[in-house]
């Protein structure tokens, strides 16, 4: 039916399968962090990154990112695989700026975005999703955004093959080279069918969440710091002293 | 059009964090007032995630993809749309990078609400006459608006070195081209689903202008002068009109108008401006009620 879109949601696919089973990979220094503490962390290193153009500073911040990386067992070829492509994305953005802004601007801009997205990504590869959850929880945020994100969690791999499975069932009943007008017709009724299923299964997992007359809730541990986490302390503290007297 | 970190100022990104905060907090509200079915919103924001992973062909050999905020509020309503946008673009900061951190807040108001609302209220508006083309200009309007905002907010950033003058125009000018795509997608998707599963679209609890809506426009209409007083505070002059000043060029208008640059010659300019806004604001309610009669809705 139509090449394109469907090569671009079974790659896709593919991608995400390949995404989910190696999220959260191995033991290391930030995976026994309290969540809590280490969202925390991560914001303020963020925070810190985005307030300068001192490459000197971006650079204490960067520096500080892959020591934790290192201490956590994440690899350097994971995380660049990573932000390699937002990064260059950043890049192009400003890149016409260089002649009026100069060479230092459009270095130091790219250099804060890609500090910031590997910060996002030390947390997101020593992080179990559902600890987010918690932690969000432990924060205030509202219990209806943190259960609506957590089914957003869990159902965004099945929702992939349902939209999969309707593209490949139509392909396969394909006879001929369609025009782009046929693509859109036939992309928008299979959408339309896809999003059909979705409303039937959101409601058949309600009923069923309702029979088992169980109530969704988050519960978090009591906070305590112990080792790791007064390292954690220690080891921002310091980066945070050095990115201040820079 | 996700925003990444280091994009936005800080004061910036703490505004909309603020005013999505408002917004969220209210649609949360709402939702459970209104006993909406959560588990769905959830699902449905994990399906929306999955089609915007679709590459749609364009002729000329490249594509586009779909962002579905329109989609959601119409499928969903406003306040279970906004949620369903929201958990998307925080399970894509939070999992995938994609967009920053800091840059969250700001996210969430151009697609989760910006997006979200003025699709569903550009549905409703004009569903009665013909559904494919409210769906398309739904979400077509919806997505250029949400993109106008990311505009106006990185252009506003002293750390993006890009004028609001130059961020606008190629934010709204992209993205009202790539938003044929967006709006073609979600008048087909409402249009089958409007004649195969009516019951969808009429479950959604239809949501009205309040009298909160009203008392908000009322507030910031009164309010509007104390801008034009900041603005003189911080001297705020027209980007364009700082081109214009540093390249030598004048102003030479072909028609002057009725109200020449927001004044009534023979007031005080003060006056005239003042006058300007308040005409300025008879003339939209005027439109908006008139286009609300053609299209039979209350």
């Amino acid at each position: 039916m139509m090449e394109v879109v469907e090569r671009s949601l079974k790659s896709a696919t593919e991608y995400f399968q390949n995404f989910f089973s190696f999220e959260y990979h191995r033991s290391g220094f930030l995976q026994s962090v309290d969540v809590r503490l280490k969202l925390l962390g991560i914001v303020v290193l963020i925070l810190a990154t985005v307030s300068t153009f001192k490459i000197s500073k971006v650079f204490a911040i960067f520096f500080s990112a892959l020591v934790l990386a290192k201490l956590s067992n994440v690899g350097l070829r994971t995380l660049i695989s990573r932000v390699w492509l937002f990064t260059l994305f950043s890049f192009l953005i400003v890149l016409p700026l260089a002649f009026i802004e100069g060479w230092n601007y459009v270095l130091a801009f790219t250099f804060r975005v890609f500090t910031a997205i590997i910060l996002i990504q030390i947390l997101v590869l020593t992080t179990p999703f559902n600890e987010l959850f918690h932690a969000l929880r432990y924060f205030k945020i509202p219990e209806t955004l943190v259960f609506a994100l957590g089914i957003t969690y869990r159902y965004v791999y099945m929702m992939f093959t349902e939209l999969l499975r309707i593209l490949i069932a139509r392909e396969s009943r394909r006879l001929k080279k369609l025009s782009f007008r046929e693509i859109w017709e036939n992309g928008g009724k299979a959408l339309g069918a896809y999003f059909i299923r979705v409303f039937e299964k959101g409601e058949r997992v309600q009923m069923a969440m309702k029979i088992r007359g169980d109530r969704a809730r988050y519960y978090h541990r009591s906070f305590r710091i112990g080792t790791s986490e007064a390292l954690f302390i220690v080891f921002t503290t310091f980066v945070l002293t050095w990115w201040l007297m820079l | 059009m996700h925003i990444p970190d280091g994009y936005l100022d800080m004061n910036i990104a703490g505004l909309f964090y603020l005013l999505t905060a408002i917004v969220l907090g209210y649609s949360i509200y709402k939702i459970r007032k209104e006993q909406v079915n959560w588990v769905l919103v959830g699902i449905t924001a994990s399906a929306i995630f999955a089609a915007q992973m679709l590459n749609w062909p364009i002729p000329g050999g490249t594509s586009a993809h779909f962002v579905g905020g329109a989609l959601a509020g119409i499928l969903l309503g406003p306040y279970a749309g906004c949620l369903a946008m929201a958990c998307v673009l925080i399970v894509q900061c939070l999992v995938f990078a994609d967009g920053g951190i800091t840059a969250l807040g700001a996210n969430v108001w151009n697609m989760g609400i910006v997006d979200v609302f003025v699709g569903y209220y550009i549905y409703k508006a004009l569903e009665n006459r013909n559904r494919f083309l409210a769906g398309f200009l739904a979400g077509w309007l919806g997505i250029t608006l949400a993109a106008i905002f990311a505009g106006v907010e990185t252009g506003l950033s002293s750390n993006f070195r890009y004028s609001i003058a130059v961020t606008v125009p190629v934010m709204g000018t992209w993205h009202a081209l790539l938003g044929i795509v967006e709006g073609v997608i979600t008048g087909s998707i409402v249009n089958y689903i409007a004649t195969t599963r009516p019951d969808i679209l009429k479950a959604v609890k239809e949501v009205k202008v309040g009298k909160i809506a009203w008392i908000a426009l009322a507030v910031m209409i009164a309010l509007s002068p104390v801008f034009a007083y900041l603005a003189e505070l911080v001297n705020y002059s027209e980007p364009l009109e700082n081109v214009a000043s540093a390249l030598g060029v004048s102003e030479h208008p072909i028609y002057e108008g009725i109200l020449p640059d927001y004044t009534v010659p023979g007031l005080d300019p003060y006056i005239g401006t003042l006058v300007s806004g308040i005409v300025g604001v008879v003339i939209v309610l005027a439109i908006g009620f008139i286009i609300q009669r053609a299209s039979g809705t209350r």
